[in-house]
């Protein structure tokens, strides 16, 4: 892809984030597949069920025990407390960003609650970029996982379970080439 | 000891792990709420405001299950 065609296309992009420099601009957006989501997912849609959703099976499990009364209350807990965590889960899946800037590259990764990790790297440091995909489900869904090599004592980044992998390492060598090339004009 | 008898009963203990449950509900959905305002690193305004009014009526539900928890 050309440069100039990334300039362009970037207009599109009417997002900000944090730390974010003024004549910084926004080339590239990535994200881990949602579909990597699912092994969460499907384990709790299957309690939101039978637990909250079916009458049944809860009467079943502590009938015997408590009122019906208290089984009415453990319902609505176990609602709020599914809710509580699947929200949970997908704003972190949702804010885990992975940006490409035409200054350098961010990878914004949070799990759980208060675990935070933020990795950035200058274009004029990128060395190499990287695809692998290995796993089943990884072949499947067509998900992949970028290396970016970066010189020096800066950090290597690793943008996992990407599903547009082809299109953002083009996005990165393409910037991490012209910026050199500018580099060295000067 | 019949005294402690009669204030231990079935329905006091009852309320006393409705209101245990219910204050770990709120003390979780208080931290997500903080977490997810916390985490709006990457602004996108429509999903930062859903984010926020889903974690919000989540403290609110919770509030509601430890009032009610009072009640038998």
């Amino acid at each position: 892809m050309k440069l100039t065609n990334l300039l362009s296309k970037s207009k599109s992009f009417n997002k900000t984030f944090l730390g974010q420099n003024p004549d910084e601009e926004i080339l590239g957006i990535t994200r881990r597949g949602f579909i990597i989501e699912l092994k969460w997912l499907i384990p709790v849609a299957l309690l939101y069920y039978y637990l909250v959703l079916n009458f049944y099976y809860l009467d079943l499990l502590v009938g015997n025990i408590f009122t019906p009364s208290y089984i009415t209350y453990l319902r609505v807990l176990i609602f709020l407390v599914i809710t509580i965590f699947s929200l949970n889960r997908i704003s972190d899946w949702f804010y885990s960003v992975n940006l490409v800037t035409n200054q350098r590259v961010v990878d914004f990764e949070f799990s759980g609650v208060g675990v935070k990790k933020v990795v950035e790297t200058d274009l004029r440091n990128i060395q190499s970029v990287t695809i692998s995909s290995s796993g089943f489900l990884s072949f499947l869904f067509g998900l992949s996982t970028i290396h970016i090599l970066t010189s020096g004592d800066n950090p290597n980044i690793d943008l996992e379970y990407i599903s547009n992998a082809n299109e953002i390492q083009d996005i990165i060598s393409d910037l991490a080439r012209s910026t050199n090339k500018n580099e060295r004009i000067k | 000891m019949n005294e402690l008898n009669s204030f231990l009963t079935f329905e006091f203990i009852g309320m006393v792990s409705k209101v245990i449950l219910s204050l770990f509900v709120l003390v979780y959905s208080i931290v997500i709420l903080r977490d997810i305002l916390d985490l709006q690193t990457f602004y996108d305004s429509k999903f930062n405001i859903l984010f926020k009014i889903l974690s919000f009526l989540n403290v609110i539900g919770s509030l509601f299950l430890l009032l009610t928890s009072f009640n038998n």
